[in-house]
């Protein structure tokens, strides 16, 4: 039996990555599963089963989870998504920050460490390094689903399965989904896309994503003030998963500035859909735009996303080439990643 | 002229290490350096007050680590803003040979302070340097207190703004260049480890002193804040299972405690005492205290996990006490001139038998004794010339480093 840590997913309201990485193997996984909070798992777990957890955790918030994990009679998984909070500090809670070297220390004492990517396993074995842990766990890449929905992927799939294009018939639009917050870096879009449409290229830009609490008032201060100007500015605020697929299906192309990332979800999602994605050169996404469908960008490179953004909008070979690369290039989805796990547990 | 940063030390009575470093160089450095803060009332940067100043010397330890600013000093500093300045500011004029002289920061700053930098740089032309201690907060945030932790990868990252980086043993130098390899940070500034120096408290450096035992049997002193990774509690338990096995020998522990991971060791401490084992604790001391203490105690012991220097060791070993410690590390790297039983491990059995050998061993306990006498430790005044004289090669106002995200 897997028991399955839902200690904190389990009363999440939001929408991130990580909840849907939760969420979507949990239900993938299916029988072979049994969703509990870790207390209760402590007391159930028995030396043939596995404890797998894909959240976030310290002795702060889980007393007694280290003693947990050493005591254990049974065995120990975990997902690690990414090392975000010590990279980037200044633009993180500081709970998040204060969380993560324990966090990180916690995970060596699993039996085994899936990465969302080969960056991020890099980003994982160099900080235990670091650390001076000196015999880690096995950390191997499991690749994340990119099927937040289901589809016939295809030219069009989506709309074709009832998914229909937000845009209309209007100008072509950039989507670009995610969190409002410095990390992902929205405003070099929204520098770059007023420079644009300043020269005259007619296209919209449609921002999707819940407000950082504490990062993210400013800029989206700065997106409702500019939208309120110009109409071709939309901000959709959280979406469901049925929305985010009709803000794709009526999509030229999808944006990605970020500037760290574990894995980047939305990319592989807008690939799902067929949809080209413009995204930062960053390793994480590097990773994911080799396989097709990409225009990778030098993160944070003004002159770089300017001209890339208006080669996506006006160059109809290269957004048709990048599509049909999208289309057509195996995407992995949830079912396989639940698969690659559990049968890694029941041979481990 | 440098400017010293000393926004923390001028505004708390605490003597933990840190602390005892930035008073000891300022003291060093003598007219050689302005004694600087950011007024956060002020919100600005200015040369220490008399008040202040008088608070570098202080040699009673305050019971808290915390900074206060008294009120008088807060309507002052506000005041003075609101009437549109900061103080008479003399920066960074070249010395008589000519060279720009810049900026030393020995404390650990707040982020406030971080914020900060950039006006202070600006009137400081010449090198800008830190300190480092260690990145122990990163490397074991079981035994650090939240808030440090939540501090430290932001901290790492601004030390990267500096023209150098003089870290206190290589210990630290190499965790600091690790973090930065890790990080992706491309152009660092040097980092060059210059450990710290030995302060001379009432001329007893390097006098062995004859032991008073008192009346549990000689005295086994450890000095040092009572947190986590000081590692308190495998000492507790090693004395634990020595009185258990009937030797006679009082342990005696000078520190003040950290409220939140010097809890457990309180009330193992506490424990004891309720059952009449001869622990003896009274938070921390004043230099003559602490001098006293050396001079009565038979040896020390250090048991902490992991340490950027230890200070404690060398101070034991100058006042010509063995010391038992750990050997790996920035410890190890203290003990290995001598005058220590380093150990591979500080847990509570090792750490037992160690005390065991020492107490009932006189010729080793001896041999180390004269060991201890016979090493020779940097005085502060050999430490300011050495920073100074690196700094003089550093090259100053480096382009900014760049991080790979």
């Amino acid at each position: 039996m897997i028991y399955f840590d839902t200690t904190k997913s389990g009363a999440a309201s939001h929408s991130s990555g990580l909840v849907r990485l939760n969420s979507r193997l949990r239900t993938e996984l299916g029988a072979l599963a049994a969703p509990m909070a870790w207390t209760e798992a402590a007391r159930s777990a028995g030396e043939d089963d596995w404890f797998l957890t894909t959240e976030l955790f310290s002795e702060d918030e889980r007393p007694g989870f280290g003693a947990f994990l050493r005591g254990r009679r049974f065995r120990a998984a975990a997902v690690f998504s990414d090392a975000i909070p010590l990279k980037l500090p200044h633009i993180t809670w500081p709970q998040s920050v204060a969380r993560h070297p324990g966090y990180l220390k916690l995970l060596a004492g699993f039996d085994r460490v899936w990465a969302n990517s080969e960056a991020s396993r890099e980003e994982l074995l160099g900080f235990w390094r670091w650390q001076g842990i000196g015999s880690p766990p096995p950390v191997d890449v499991l690749n994340l689903g990119a099927d937040f929905i289901p589809i016939r992927r295809s030219r069009g799939g989506a709309a074709a399965e009832g998914a229909a294009p937000a845009a209309g018939a209007g100008p072509p639009s950039i989507v670009c989904i995610g969190i409002l917050e410095p990390r992902k870096n929205q405003a070099l879009l929204l520098d770059v896309c007023a420079e644009l449409w300043a020269e005259g290229l007619n296209f919209s830009l449609d921002l999707a994503g819940r407000i950082n609490p504490v990062f993210g008032r400013e800029l989206a201060a700065r997106i409702r003030s500019l939208a309120r100007r110009n109409p071709r500015l939309r901000y959709h605020g959280a979406v469901d998963d049925a929305e985010l697929a009709r803000l794709y299906a009526g999509a030229r192309a999808s944006a990605f500035p970020t500037i760290a990332e574990g894995c980047g979800l939305p990319l592989l999602e807008s690939l799902w859909m067929g949809v080209p994605g413009v995204c930062s050169d960053i390793p994480s996404l590097v990773e994911s735009a080799a396989g097709g469908g990409c225009l990778a960008l030098g993160v944070g490179d003004r002159a770089a996303w300017k001209a890339g953004i208006r080669r996506i909008l006006t160059d109809d070979a290269l957004q048709a080439r990048l599509e049909a690369e999208a289309v057509s290039r195996p995407l992995p989805t949830w079912a396989d990643c639940a698969r690659k796990l559990s049968e890694a547990l029941a041979t481990a | 002229m440098l400017l010293l940063d000393l926004t923390h030390t001028a505004h708390t009575g605490s003597l933990t290490g840190i602390q005892r470093v930035t008073r000891s160089l300022w003291k060093a450095l003598g007219s050689g350096s302005l004694p600087v803060c950011h007024d956060p009332h002020l919100r600005d940067w200015r040369p220490l007050e008399g008040w202040e100043i008088r608070n570098l010397s202080v040699r009673t330890p305050a019971a808290r680590r915390g900074a206060s600013w008294p009120l008088v000093s807060r309507v002052r500093g506000t005041l003075r803003r609101f009437a549109g300045g900061g103080s008479a500011f003399p920066g960074c004029d070249p010395d008589p040979a000519g060279r720009k002289r810049g900026l030393i920061e020995p404390e650990i700053f707040s982020p406030a302070v971080a914020k900060a930098l950039p006006p202070l740089f600006a009137r400081a032309p010449g090198p800008r340097v830190a300190l480092f201690y260690d990145a122990i907060a990163l490397t074991h945030p079981e035994l650090t207190p939240s808030g440090t932790v939540a501090r430290f990868p932001g901290y790492l990252r601004e030390l990267l703004a500096f023209d150098g980086i003089a870290a206190i043993s290589e210990e630290s130098r190499d965790a600091l260049l690790g973090y930065w390899r890790w990080l992706g940070a491309r152009g660092a500034p040097p980092v060059v480890a210059i450990p710290l120096a030995l302060s001379e408290v009432g001329g007893l450096a390097n006098r062995p002193l004859n032991p008073t035992p008192g009346p549990y049997g000689p005295t086994v002193l450890s000095v040092g804040t009572l947190e986590g990774r000081k590692n308190h509690l495998a000492l507790l338990d090693a004395c634990e299972i020595l009185w258990a096995r009937g030797l006679a020998f009082e342990l005696r522990l000078i520190g003040m405690a950290q409220s939140q991971t010097g809890r457990n060791a309180l009330s193992r401490i506490a424990d004891l005492r309720g059952r009449c084992r001869p622990v003896r604790y009274e938070g921390p001391a004043d230099e003559v205290e602490l001098e006293r203490a050396y001079g009565e105690c038979a040896f020390t012991v250090y048991p902490s996990l992991g340490e950027g220097f230890g200070l404690p060791v060398i101070e034991s070993l100058g006042r010509g006490r063995a010391c038992v410690c750990l050997g790996r590390g920035a410890l190890g790297e203290a003990a290995r001139g001598g005058g220590c039983l380093a150990l591979d491990s500080v847990d509570a059995g090792s750490l037992a038998e160690a005390i065991a050998r020492l107490l009932t061993n006189p010729a080793e306990l001896a041999r180390l004794e004269n060991e201890a006498a016979g090493r020779k430790f940097k005085t502060w005044n050999d430490y300011a010339r050495e920073l100074t004289a690196w700094m003089d090669g550093l090259e100053p106002s480096r382009e900014p480093v760049a991080v790979r995200e």
